[in-house]
């Protein structure tokens, strides 16, 4: 409880920076971000704290505004305020370089209130124990976010993405407040969250798949689940790159923990067509996530898309879990939501350093359109080893922890094998294909990413610009999520045994001698240190042999061989041809729609001035999103009518309702 | 200790074997085509050629260029560690299925992004077209080897083998998976009708592409881990799916018919491969798509089967 106050004590100093600084005083700014870390860094040891074991509850009551409050701390809690903490310490000491940059541009005063409040409302969403105080959290959390993607909204496309990101948080805030007050209401005993539990054992048929599937749209849309995920690539980008780190990092995951607190923690009944339904969202989000991060050449955008991939691997993981236990198989399903919940809190880590990295690239070249970088790795070196290090993690390239998490999840989909009927049989070794193939595809996209932005020539002169002010503070943020990549890849242990002992089923399982394994199997499993040890012998066998030089020269340093040719930054692959075969090879799901113009004088005999454009028809945006809002605006235009007529109609309509209560009345 | 000896008997032997093997594919493939050929040894020649040579590398490099070849090399040699060669049981601690897959993309991702390093045209298109074809090999990749590792109920290579009860190319799952891990073989190490691996100026080429800017001691390092690949992936071919001759126990004479057996799957290795190397034409780049949707939908059809138990 102490750390808790602490932190929260410390966002508020932070707060009160914002409010009450002078906003051109660089020593005012450094301080509330110094305050932000320092909060942050409590959170992380209340996370640990959490994660390790400890439990406590508190009971604090503020009758005026929420009623009875109550905090909880466990481990799952502990998980999620570890990510927290750890990507809000690193974002914190980031902020401080990465608004050096900002300087003359942005009001200085919102940024650190809102900041503040989001990193306390998140923190608070974590330990909540009631459903009111849940609420209050979640909410005070979206409106900070909100007002951090509309730090900069001085052009009018700006200021609609706020207005899309609003909507959209509240349309699924709605969808919440209904799931969890309802069965609240309905048990009378209370508003803490077994409370929730024991109303919906209450529940009978449809009323359960009501409170279920509001449940998944609202924690759904917060965690970017296809297909309410249409804010997160728009909103992610627009925030500046610290937040977009906690944005896409924590609070995406608040969703997921939403998912996992209530579906998963309290021994809710749970059905098998749900984890059907959960395999099969997380299947499409993986896939179409990464295929369309394929195709993006917008660096944030990008990487807020495959925030939608990793969120679908976390779902398939959260749906493998229920449909083992609906089977029986406690044991593995407590595995396939410890893989769920690893991935989750690793992706948190290597998402966070990758937009990090990007606000890097966007402080020192202004620009984040892939197609006009190319050569940074020479401006900014440091930074750019850092985002080789979160890609070879998203990747799921062994040993980092992005293969731990990943390894985790395919071997709880394989779990499901040996199970009874034909429909795991054929789904799951599908979802296991699924999976590597998204995994192959964000290996293209990162290469594509690493690849245009830090290699080959400059392609503009915003690549050329020296590093940004204050890189040094930024690469130090930085260095903590990547360590953190590396540490978790090497010893996943220390995340999985914690989590593993959240669910009774798992305690006194066999495992085998391996830091990855599975119940069970004691003779398979990863070795991650061993594999790191064969790994450097490895490298040192390959050092030896170039060192086997014998009497040659020293290097001599060329051109790059053009066939000739003086070589010109435009022949390099830029980030949208790269994407090309992968473009052609799916262009059935990505419905290509090319538009090649010439608008030349004599446009069709002589071509002169062409403009080529290359768009992907987004499925949800287009087929769902579109005529849904076509049609609620057409709805909205025919009660228009009715409102906006005479006296008269609204007289009978007042007429009519009366006689619709009367009759309603004496029915009863 | 003993597994440390092993290992190092190990290391040595593929050092050694891998060029060869490399050596009898392109002799092959000459006598096939009507010419002699370069002999069997030619590669050791080769590496100690290119040892000795100066390097000249592009003034647009960075320090990906440099790492690449050395991580290439240090993943694709803790992957064939992995991969069992004359008994079942290669090293226990290293031999999970899924680690496999995953340390065979670290090459792939090191020499894309070393491709695109030095800003040309042709490393670019090739890392390209890397990316692409990888995409759908690995999905086949993994799934050719889930269909054996499913029965088995493990997903350790060393109980693979065996773990359907026959022997896998004689049930019509395990030859399905076996086609298709084949034609994953073929894209992977580059070979017709996937890529060329005989000429730099193909405008088709892949894997040739990523490394044309390498020379020297570097490319001598590159040729090595594209040999050592090649001779994994064929081990893996020949002993998950066609596993004859593996001795199970410890003991000389078995041991020694086993090395004769090994000899053997590479001699065959090396003709099938020489043989679709000469039979077959270059496919067209986005033919090669269907191509490894083939061997997705084969993997796919391969699971089916065994799911369903004939």
């Amino acid at each position: 409880m102490t750390l808790l106050a602490l932190g929260w004590l410390f966002f508020f100093i932070s707060f009160l920076t914002g409010a009450f600084g002078h906003d051109t005083a660089v020593g005012w700014r450094r301080f509330g971000c110094r305050m932000a870390a320092a909060g942050s860094a409590f959170i992380l040891a209340l996370g640990i704290t959490g994660l390790s074991g400890t439990e406590w509850r508190f009971a604090w009551d503020i009758p005026a505004v929420l009623g009875p409050s109550k905090f909880v701390l466990d481990r799952l809690s502990g998980l999620f305020l570890t990510m927290l903490g750890g990507v809000g310490v690193a974002a914190s000491v980031f902020s401080e370089g990465y608004l050096e940059h900002l300087e003359k541009r942005w009001n200085f005063h919102w940024m650190p209130i809102c900041q503040a409040l989001f990193l306390g409302s998140m923190a608070g969403v974590f330990v909540a124990g009631t459903i009111p105080t849940f609420l209050f959290f979640w909410e005070l959390m979206a409106l900070s976010s909100f007002g951090l993607v509309m730090l900069d909204s001085l052009t009018e496309s700006r200021r609609r993405t706020g207005v899309i990101y609003l909507a959209m948080t509240h349309v699924g805030t709605a969808f919440l407040t209904l799931a969890l007050l309802w069965p609240c209401a309905r048990g009378g005993s209370g508003w803490a969250i077994t409370d929730w539990v024991a109303g919906l054992a209450g529940f009978g048929g449809w009323e359960r798949i009501v409170v279920i599937a509001c449940l998944l749209i609202g924690f759904g849309t917060k965690a970017g689940m296809m297909p309410f995920h249409v804010w997160l690539p728009r909103a992610h980008p627009q925030a500046p790159s610290h937040v977009s780190a906690l944005m896409s990092g924590v609070m995406v995951k608040t969703g997921i923990y939403g998912l996992f607190r209530f579906l998963t923690g309290f021994g809710v009944v749970l059905h098998s067509e749900l984890g059907w339904v959960l395999l099969g969202i997380g299947f499409v989000s993986m896939l179409l996530g990464v295929l369309y991060a394929c195709n993006e050449h917008h660096l944030k955008t990008l990487l807020a898309y495959s925030s939608i991939e990793n969120v679908g691997i976390i779902l398939l993981a959260l749906g493998m879990g229920i449909l083992l236990r609906t089977w029986g198989h406690e044991a593995d399903a407590a595995l396939a939501f410890s893989a769920g919940l690893f991935h989750a809190f690793n992706h948190a880590f290597f998402k966070g350093l990758l937009f990090m990295s990007a606000g890097a690239v966007q402080a020192t070249s202004h620009d984040g359109n892939m197609d006009e970088l190319g050569g940074m790795a020479r401006t900014i070196p440091a930074a750019s080893m850092l985002f080789f290090v979160g890609a070879m993690a998203i990747s799921c390239l062994p040993p980092l922890n992005g293969f731990a998490g990943e390894w985790l999840v395919y071997r709880s989909v394989l779990s499901g094998f040996g199970l009874p009927g034909m429909a795991s049989k054929i789904v799951l070794p599908l979802m296991a294909a699924g999976l590597a193939l998204a995994g192959a595809l964000a290996a293209g996209c990162f290469v594509k990413a690493f690849g245009a932005i830090f290699l080959g020539k400059p392609r503009s002169h915003a690549a050329e610009h020296p590093a940004a002010p204050g890189m040094k503070r930024m690469v130090a943020g930085m260095i903590l999520p990547a360590v953190a990549c590396v540490v978790f890849g090497v010893f996943p242990e220390i995340v999985i045994k914690p989590l593993t002992a959240m669910f009774e089923a798992s305690r006194g399982l066999s495992y085998g001698p391996y830091a990855l394994s599975w119940p069970g199997r004691p003779d398979e499993g990863v070795q991650p240190l061993l594999l790191l040890s064969c790994l450097a012998v490895g490298v040192l066998m390959a050092w030896w042999i170039l060192g086997r030089r014998g009497r040659a020269p020293a290097a001599a340093v060329v051109e790059t061989w053009n066939c000739g040719t003086p070589l010109t930054p435009r022949m390099a692959y830029t980030a949208s041809a790269f994407a090309e075969p992968v473009k052609v090879n799916f262009a059935w799901l990505l419905q290509l729609r090319r538009d090649l113009r010439d608008h030349g004088p004599l446009a069709p005999l002589l071509p002169s001035r062409m403009t080529y454009r290359l768009d992907t028809v987004h499925l949800f945006v287009d087929y769902l999103y579109k005529p849904l809002l076509r049609g609620i605006l057409t709805l909205s235009l025919g009660i228009q009518k009715l409102q906006a007529g005479s006296l008269n109609a609204y007289l009978v309509l007042l007429f009519a309702v009366i006689v619709g209560l009367l009759i309603m009345g004496g029915v009863r | 200790m003993n597994t440390f000896v092993l290992l190092i008997v190990k290391l040595t032997g593929l050092l050694l074997l891998a060029p060869i093997l490399q050596g009898m594919i392109k002799r092959l493939k000459g006598i096939i085509q009507g010419r002699q050929g370069p002999g069997v040894f030619q590669p050791f020649r080769d590496v100690k050629k290119l040892l000795a040579k100066q390097r000249v590398i592009s003034r647009e490099t960075s320090w990906v260029f440099g790492i690449a070849p050395i991580v290439a090399f240090a993943a694709v040699l803790t992957a064939a560690l992995m991969v069992p060669w004359i008994d079942p049981t290669p090293w226990d601690y290293m031999s999970d299925l899924l680690l496999f897959v995953y340390l065979l993309a670290i090459p792939r991702f090191m020499m894309a992004l070393a491709g695109l390093d030095a800003s040309g045209s042709f490393g670019g298109m090739s890392s390209s077209r890397e990316m692409a074809v990888s995409a759908l090999a690995e999905p086949a990749l993994l799934l050719a080897l889930l269909t054996l590792a499913l029965p088995a109920h493990s997903l350790n290579l060393q109980n693979l083998i065996g773990g359907t009860g026959a022997v896998p190319i004689f049930t019509p799952a395990g030859l399905l998976a076996g086609v298709a891990f084949f034609l994953v073989v073929v894209a992977e190490l580059g070979r017709i009708p996937v890529d060329n691996p005989d000429t730099h100026l193909e405008l088709t080429m892949i894997h040739e592409g990523m490394v044309l800017e390498y020379s020297g001691p570097q490319l001598a390092l590159i040729h090595l881990t594209y040999w050592v690949k090649q001779m994994t992936l064929v081990l893996l071919l020949m002993n998950v799916f066609a596993p004859f001759g593996l001795t199970f126990a410890v003991d000389v004479a078995a041991e020694v018919a086993a090395v004769g057996w090994l000899l053997a799957k590479l001699a065959v290795a090396a003709v099938a491969l020489a043989l679709t190397e000469t039979l077959l034409a270059k496919l067209r780049l986005f033919q090669m798509m269907d191509l490894m949707g083939l061997s997705l939908v084969l993997s796919i059809t391969a699971l089916l089967f065994m799911a369903t138990g004939s």
